[in-house]
């Protein structure tokens, strides 16, 4: 009975002792290394296809791109094209056009291990041409109700060879949902720096820059697009990790 | 950390910058002003024929646009003055196509409370204005408005005119702020 008893307080020290020597433990780094891919991703706006077909006063599409340079820097651009009719009581007007813009995406997002998803804000410049076609529209008149006549101009008149040009900040994100294949949303916030305005008229609606307002420079817009990344080149992303060893 | 810090601030601020601009933008583009110049009217005075710088009542005068009413016997939409003492008065002018005369009458019913009241005759001149309508753009809200030019105005004689004179000051009708037409009496 004492011997069994003593044979236990030595286990129970023996075992003890290997608790306490767990603390002499120390900490070393741990070098991982990750695969990134570089290349090419392109891709197209899906917001502003599902308006064309939903909205019958819109057509447009744009095609979008980007190619990473460094860790977070991606060189950027998107290309598109839109018809868009304003029709409201006092006019009807239709712009159509084309428009470039231009950039760079910064992405500022921590990603876990391999992952390669952006979370960013993005610079760009724009530049649309286009022309407006002014189909019809009435003389504003209060008074008008006195000769019971509301004077309208369905002749229409087109202005051609319009231009603008505007910068714009964006923020968005693009996630991998599979395999190379992105998915992205962005707003933007513009800024128009200049406009070739028809006489005795305005640019209503820009493409690539979206509706304009008469109090000021502004303009919003947002983005909806799918991309496929076409992989150039890997680049090693090095993952230093502390961690915890024996002695 | 710092500088993600200072990136989501960026972002903040940007976002709460784009949803005031919608805001505010909202508000003031897409209604167009009531106090809004619009088309303007013809602003006209009435004077002493005797002595052309002072302004002259014309006594129980009624004005209203030819073909609207005939010989009104009360206040209507169409009676922009009704048998009451003016020195001044405000036409609508017709629109009418760019780049082609238009003409709007106006019937001026001298001592109109004769004829109401059934006691004598009422003296009745009629004016022709003539001018060309041109369209401006003003806003997408209010869309385009009309001045008029080339404004010219003539008295149909009937032999017995209460008005001896026109004169036309503005031959470009494009605001309220001036008065275009003096008619003397």
């Amino acid at each position: 009975m004492f011997k069994s008893f003593i044979k236990s307080i030595a286990i129970l020290l023996l075992f003890s002792s290997t608790v306490l020597a767990q603390d002499d433990k120390k900490t070393v780094r741990d070098t991982l290394i990750y695969k990134q891919k570089y290349g090419l991703r392109l891709g197209a706006d899906i917001g502003k296809l599902a308006r064309t077909f939903i909205d019958d006063n819109y057509t447009g599409f744009e095609l979008m791109g980007d190619y990473r340079l460094t860790k977070r820097i991606y060189l950027a651009g998107e290309i598109g094209n839109e018809e868009r009719t304003i029709d409201d009581e006092v006019l009807n007007n239709t712009t159509k056009g084309s428009y470039f813009k231009g950039g760079i995406d910064l992405n500022f997002y921590r990603n876990w291990l391999d992952m390669e998803n952006m979370i960013y804000i993005g610079f760009r410049g724009g530049a649309s041409t286009f022309s407006q076609t002014l189909n019809s529209y009435n003389i504003y008149n209060v008074n008008n109700q006195y000769w019971n006549q509301q004077f309208s101009v369905e002749e229409g008149t087109e202005f051609e060879g319009l231009t603008a040009f505007w910068v714009e900040v964006m923020i968005g994100l693009k996630a991998e949902l599979f395999n190379n294949f992105f998915a992205g949303i962005n707003v933007q916030l513009k800024g128009l720096i200049t406009e070739t305005a028809p006489d005795n008229f305005e640019n209503l609606y820009i493409p690539g820059f979206n509706r304009t307002y008469d109090s000021g420079r502004f303009g919003t817009g947002f983005g909806f697009n799918l991309s496929y990344l076409v992989p150039i080149f890997k680049k090693d992303k090095v993952v230093i990790q502390e961690k915890e060893v024996d002695e | 950390m710092d500088i993600l810090n200072k990136i989501k601030t960026v972002i903040v601020l940007t976002l709460s910058l784009m949803i005031l601009l919608t805001v505010q933008n909202c508000e003031r583009d897409d209604i167009c002003a009531e106090g809004t110049p619009t088309t303007p009217r013809l602003l006209i005075e009435f004077y002493d024929a005797t002595s052309p710088e002072d302004l002259k009542s014309v006594p129980r005068l009624t004005l209203y646009g030819e073909g609207l009413v005939t010989d009104p016997v009360e206040s209507s939409d169409a009676t922009l003055i009704f048998n009451s003492n003016a020195n001044s008065a405000e036409l609508p002018l017709l629109v009418g196509p760019e780049n082609e005369t238009t003409t709007s009458r106006f019937i001026l019913e001298q001592s109109s409370n004769l004829r109401i009241d059934e006691t004598g005759d009422s003296n009745v001149d009629i004016i022709e204005i003539s001018y060309n309508s041109e369209f401006q753009y003003v806003s997408r809200a209010c869309g385009f408005k009309s001045i008029f030019t080339n404004l010219s105005i003539s008295l149909d004689n009937d032999g017995d005119t209460w008005i001896s004179s026109i004169d036309v000051i503005e031959s470009t009708v494009d605001n309220e702020n001036t008065v275009h037409v003096q008619i003397f009496h």
